[in-house]
């Protein structure tokens, strides 16, 4: 049997790798900013450790119903924050070099989330 | 027989917990703070988000990890938990806070008014007292009020300096910015709070940005840096609103000149905020040690952008003062 995405992908090492540079790029973008702003920053870069670890198909405990829970309070939330997550996300794997079929693994996991993202 | 609150009287409410012998109703998406708040039971409180520790209430059920993280040991063992950061669990029993356990008396020395409405307070207490510059103490003020005030000095001081900057309407900072105040035995609470220095990498840069008495916390962690031997160079920020807010000016230019790694900048609003001032002459902060302390907006953008200019996020230490929402 082939290796999983996640082990394809390097692992627990490159979650590490990634979740910094991800988390930049959407305290960067303006257009997002506003739902990852918070004092307790250590906190919001565990969410998108777990976050990445979802999308690099690793083992988590993270439920579609706990999905759904954690976007819930966010006011205003739509498709094209979802979109620009998506891109940075992208955006993220290709700056580490993996590979573009493990991307595009990564980023159909990703789209999986749509709707308990949006609450839909 | 037990006395049965309930407030609004719809779905909302289906978590019941036991406060000091009262069947309360709660909302389960309402911390246990607000809960009791909402029935007009007393609770005291201040910033609601988890620092400065005086929502303190005790139960023997099990709480969430999250609203004991800040706890130390001695009150953990005594099923203290923040009220504010616990949402009310089914059958829960609470019990308020006992001030024994966690207050002690300490005799105001002195009092020396500033510009900019702040006072420098300095405090006595009586038994031992150990902290470490930067940390917070909770003071009991009028009406059992509680509120947090950072430590400007160090240990071999042999004194407590705190600032407080007097509200207008404020309950406790008038009362401590008042003539009457010294001589005094008012209540503190022990050291508490993550903001100070270590001496773990002495020759690390710092850039320390103060807002307001955010000057407070950094005073105490710049002297007691000194004081260790710290060899790395320090840019300390201290911006106000207006000239009279840099009320510690003076003493802050006769430390540039003692301490040769350390480099002052002042800035009123009239400048700019003085964290855009500090971020533009330093946009690469990898490898720096961090400190953001004031008005909860300062820090709270700072820290993100420091994070932006590449400092590690266990490199940035911060101390937002969040005030307590005006009571009606
Ligand atoms: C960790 C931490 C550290 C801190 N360190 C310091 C420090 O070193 N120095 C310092 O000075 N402060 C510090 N603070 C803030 C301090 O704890 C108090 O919040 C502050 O002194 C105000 O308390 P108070 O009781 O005077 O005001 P409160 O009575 O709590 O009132 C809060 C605010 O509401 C306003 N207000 C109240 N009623 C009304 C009304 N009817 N109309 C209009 N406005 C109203 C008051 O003027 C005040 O600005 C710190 C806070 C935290 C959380
Ligand atoms: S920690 Fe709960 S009110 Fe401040």
């Amino acid at each position: 049997m082939s290796a999983s995405l996640f082990d394809r992908i390097g692992g627990n090492a490159a979650v590490d790798a990634a979740v910094d540079i991800f988390y930049k790029k959407v305290l960067s973008d303006d257009s997002i900013s506003r739902f990852f702003e918070t004092t307790d920053m250590d906190a919001q870069r565990e969410k998108q450790k777990k976050f990445l670890t979802v999308a690099f198909g690793g083992p988590n405990d993270y439920s579609g119903k706990d999905m759904r829970a954690a976007h819930a309070g966010l006011e205003g939330l739509n498709e094209a924050h979802f979109g620009a997550v998506a891109g940075h996300l992208q955006a993220t794997l290709e700056e580490l070099g993996v590979p573009a079929a493990e991307v595009g693994e990564a980023m159909a996991i990703a789209a999986s989330t749509h709707d308990d993202v949006l609450g839909l | 027989m037990e006395v049965i609150l309930s407030q609004q009287k719809n779905a909302d409410c289906q978590i019941t917990v036991h406060y000091e012998g009262t069947v309360v109703k709660c909302n389960p998406d309402k911390s246990v703070l607000d809960n009791l708040l909402d029935q007009s039971l007393a609770v005291n409180h201040s910033c609601k988000k988890g620092v400065c520790l005086t929502c303190l209430l005790k139960t023997d059920d099990k709480v969430d990890v999250k609203s004991r993280a800040p706890l130390k040991a001695t009150l953990i063992e005594q099923g203290y938990f923040l009220s504010c950061q616990q949402v009310p669990i089914e059958g829960m029993m609470i019990k308020s806070a006992q001030s024994t356990d966690f207050f002690q008396q300490a005799l105001v020395s002195n009092r020396i008014e500033k510009s900019g409405y702040v006072s420098q307070i300095f405090l006595k207490p009586y038994g031992d007292f150990s902290y470490k510059p930067g940390q917070f103490i909770n003071i009991k003020g009028p009406n059992d009020i509680v509120r947090s005030y950072s430590i400007a000095s160090i240990p071999s001081d042999n004194v407590i300096e705190i600032h407080v900057k007097e509200h207008q309407y404020g309950v406790v900072s008038r009362w401590l910015c008042s003539d009457k105040i010294i001589g005094q035995e008012i209540e503190i609470s022990a050291a508490n709070g993550e903001c100070f220095y270590l001496p773990d990498n002495q020759d690390q840069p710092m850039l320390m940005i103060g807002t307001g008495t955010g000057l407070a916390p950094l005073l105490g962690i710049l002297r007691d840096s000194q004081s260790q031997n710290h060899r790395g160079k320090i840019e300390l920020y201290f911006g106000a609103v207006d000239e009279a807010g840099l009320y510690l000016a003076d003493q802050l230019r006769d430390l540039e000149a003692e301490y040769i790694h350390l480099t002052v900048h002042f800035g009123t609003l009239k400048e700019g905020p003085i964290n855009d001032m500090a971020l533009k002459n330093h946009p690469n902060l990898k490898g720096w040690r961090v400190f953001l302390c004031g008005d909860p907006e300062m820090v709270k953008k700072t820290k993100t952008k420091a994070y932006l200019a590449d400092a590690a996020l266990s490199d940035i230490y911060a101390d937002a003062f969040d005030l307590a929402e005006i009571s009606s």
